[in-house]
């Protein structure tokens, strides 16, 4: 095999990576404020992306143009959902909650059947089928800017945690929730914010990677899956680690699928997850 | 008050349950299936309540141990010919093994709660994946079973055999767990369930315990998983090895009530035959719409009693109680 060959793969799964990064952080970001895993993770990407489809298909608008609207809209949908349902259940425990994160897949993913239909569909947007050919690499375009725009995000929302007041709130709370409390901080409304910002980044990932993707009706829990491994590799509730693990698997998926095939290339994330929880069982960056 | 009572009050929820169970033989045939699909169901909740419920071990990978049921004695039986009697043995061995091997991996060390759940999805998919891609496996077309249709190849002509097989194993099941709760390895697995750290600090070997529900646990799934082979007559991944299946068990079992002897009997025999009978009036319409409104009454009942249904009913009795007035001849 060539090295060109291994390199495009390379970029290719970097790429990948960045977009795994951004939707693992989302959920590092919910789980640490109020140790809820969202098990609809995925799930609300998918919507994302259908909600894509019906803006090109009904308005003609493009879903570069559709992601910050989504971005507001799920905001807003991750406050409500939040309070209204999120917030009692989970103060009956962190198990009810993933509990009522799994009958949330199974809401969304028959609201997906049952308005849009069983069938593959493919969205296509202004960058569609275009690539930048850079000798030796050919990298499609909807994958470099969907992926450029995952970095930057991911950068930003890292930056926010570290320098502002509120990922100060949000990272005490991941700490110690007592303790943050005592010092005077709102838990129930960072938690509500910090799962609206959550939702709201995979409302704006899923129009601008749509292209990358073939929608299904199931497609939200492969999504989930390889944000949940991303979120054990890095380490459990550590921001940085959830980075560094979607490159990890976006690199290891695209090579292991061009070397051994596409069904070993997908199972290699699971693989890695099993190794890491045998040898550095807290994660790649996680402490002890 | 108690003491005037008629029987045991272990026992009302018994007769409660065998009444039902009699009731689809006496009802029309085309209600079999449904009866059939309703105690398999009870019997894969009250086998994961083992170790999801009352060890409290959030285990998402139950699908593995369907499918080791499933594809052992399938396997066995295509290949050299043993009856799936005995190939249900073998199956609830291999995933007795692959259940505790699970565990150790998994509790070796004080991982947060709720990473027992990432691993054992993980494994889960792991599993479905490599089952689709292996070709003794039948891959993603599956095996079908030799048509012998004899009782001594667990192969019979009437549904309501089945149904008589699975209810026998419903109530070994539960008479298993009733037992197990209520013995000093249920409060030991309580113990760990509702103080993790306290049940360590006053000796109890956390590790040890945590295995032996998940063994119990897998070696219960796999059995079923062997019915589960025989009734449908075939196996193929997204039936046997998909996480679906394991949502489902899961969410049934969260609607009764985990963590209890009949909570896992309770959700499953109220939710199946609801969605059987939501799809029926439904189905004809938009494809998915039954099971969407299934999700969402799914979803708020754990919202509004995320200790389900039994929980709510026990708080209802609990108030009620609490109103009356406290009569003078209660008094000793």
């Amino acid at each position: 095999m060539s090295n060109e060959v291994l390199l495009q793969a390379t970029v290719q799964g970097l790429q990948m990576g960045a977009i795994y990064a951004l939707i693992a952080l989302s959920m590092t970001l919910i789980f640490g404020v109020g140790g809820l895993l969202n098990f609809a993770h995925g799930d609300f990407m998918a919507l994302a992306m259908y909600g894509a489809m019906v803006a090109y298909v009904s308005f003609k608008i493009d879903a570069y143009v559709i992601a910050p609207i989504m971005f507001a809209l799920f905001f807003v949908l991750g406050i409500l959902l939040f309070r209204r349902l999120v917030q009692p259940v989970l103060a009956a425990g962190v198990l009810a909650g993933a509990q009522l994160t799994l009958g949330l897949v199974f809401v969304q993913e028959n609201l997906i059947l049952v308005v849009f239909g069983g069938d593959y569909i493919n969205v296509p947007t202004v960058l569609s089928n275009r690539n930048l050919v850079m000798a030796p690499l050919v990298m499609p375009w909807p994958l470099l800017v969907g992926s450029a725009l995952a970095a930057v995000l991911s950068v930003a929302l890292y930056v926010v945690l570290m320098r502002t007041d509120f990922g100060r709130q949000v990272r005490a709370i991941t700490q110690n929730r007592d303790a943050a409390a005592l010092m005077g901080i709102r838990i129930d409304r960072v938690q509500a914010v910090a799962f609206g910002i959550g939702l709201g980044l995979l409302g704006f990932t899923g129009p601008v990677i749509v292209a990358q993707f073939t929608l299904t009706p199931t497609m939200g829990l492969d999504l989930t899956l390889i944000a949940l491994i991303v979120m054990v590799i890095g380490g459990l509730g550590n921001f940085l680690g959830s980075m560094v693990g979607g490159l990890i698997i976006g690199v290891a998926e695209s090579l292991g699928s061009l070397l051994y095939g596409g069904t070993v290339g997908a199972m290699i994330p699971y693989a890695i997850l099993v190794f890491v929880l045998l040898f550095r069982p807290h994660g790649l960056l996680g402490e002890h | 008050m108690r003491d005037e009572a008629l029987l045991p009050a272990g026992v009302w929820p018994w007769l409660a349950f065998v009444a039902v169970a009699l009731m689809p033989l006496l009802m029309s045939s085309s209600w079999i299936n449904i009866a059939i699909l309703t105690m398999l169901f009870v019997y894969l909740c009250v086998a994961w309540n083992v170790v999801g419920g009352i060890a409290g071990q959030f285990c998402i990978g139950h699908s593995l141990f369907l499918a080791a049921g499933a594809y052992t004695s399938t396997l066995l039986a295509i290949h050299f010919g043993v009856t799936p009697w005995i190939g249900m043995f073998a199956g609830a061995a291999v995933a007795t093994l692959i259940g505790i091997f699970v565990a150790w991996l998994s509790f070796r060390y004080a991982l947060p709660q709720l990473s027992f759940a990432l691993v054992t999805i993980a494994l889960a998919m792991l599993g479905y994946l490599a089952i689709s891609s292996i070709d003794v496996l039948g891959a993603s077309r599956g095996l079908t079973l030799p048509v012998r249709g004899t009782a001594m190849d667990y192969q019979f002509k009437n549904d309501i055999t089945y149904y008589v097989v699975i209810l026998v194993h419903v109530i070994g099941a539960v008479a298993l767990s009733a037992w197990l709760y209520h013995s000093k390895i249920g409060l030991y697995l309580r113990a760990v369930r509702d103080n993790e750290r306290a049940a360590h600090a006053i000796g109890v070997p956390v590790l040890k315990y945590k295995m032996l529900a998940m063994g119990i646990s897998a070696a219960l799934t796999a059995l079923g998983g062997t019915f589960y082979a025989q009734y449908l007559q075939y196996v193929e991944p997204r039936t046997f090895a998909s996480i679906n299946i394991v949502i489902e068990i899961i969410l049934f079992t969260v609607v009764g009530r985990s963590g209890t002897v009949w909570g896992p009997v309770v959700g499953p025999l109220l939710l199946i035959p609801a969605g059987e009978l939501l799809r029926h009036q439904l189905g004809s319409g938009l494809p998915g719409v039954h099971l969407l409104i299934y999700g969402l009454l799914l979803v708020v009942v754990i919202r509004f009693a995320p200790d389900g249904l039994l929980g709510a009913l026990e708080r209802a009795r609990l108030a009620w109680h609490a109103s009356r007035p406290i009569k003078e001849t209660s008094l000793p």
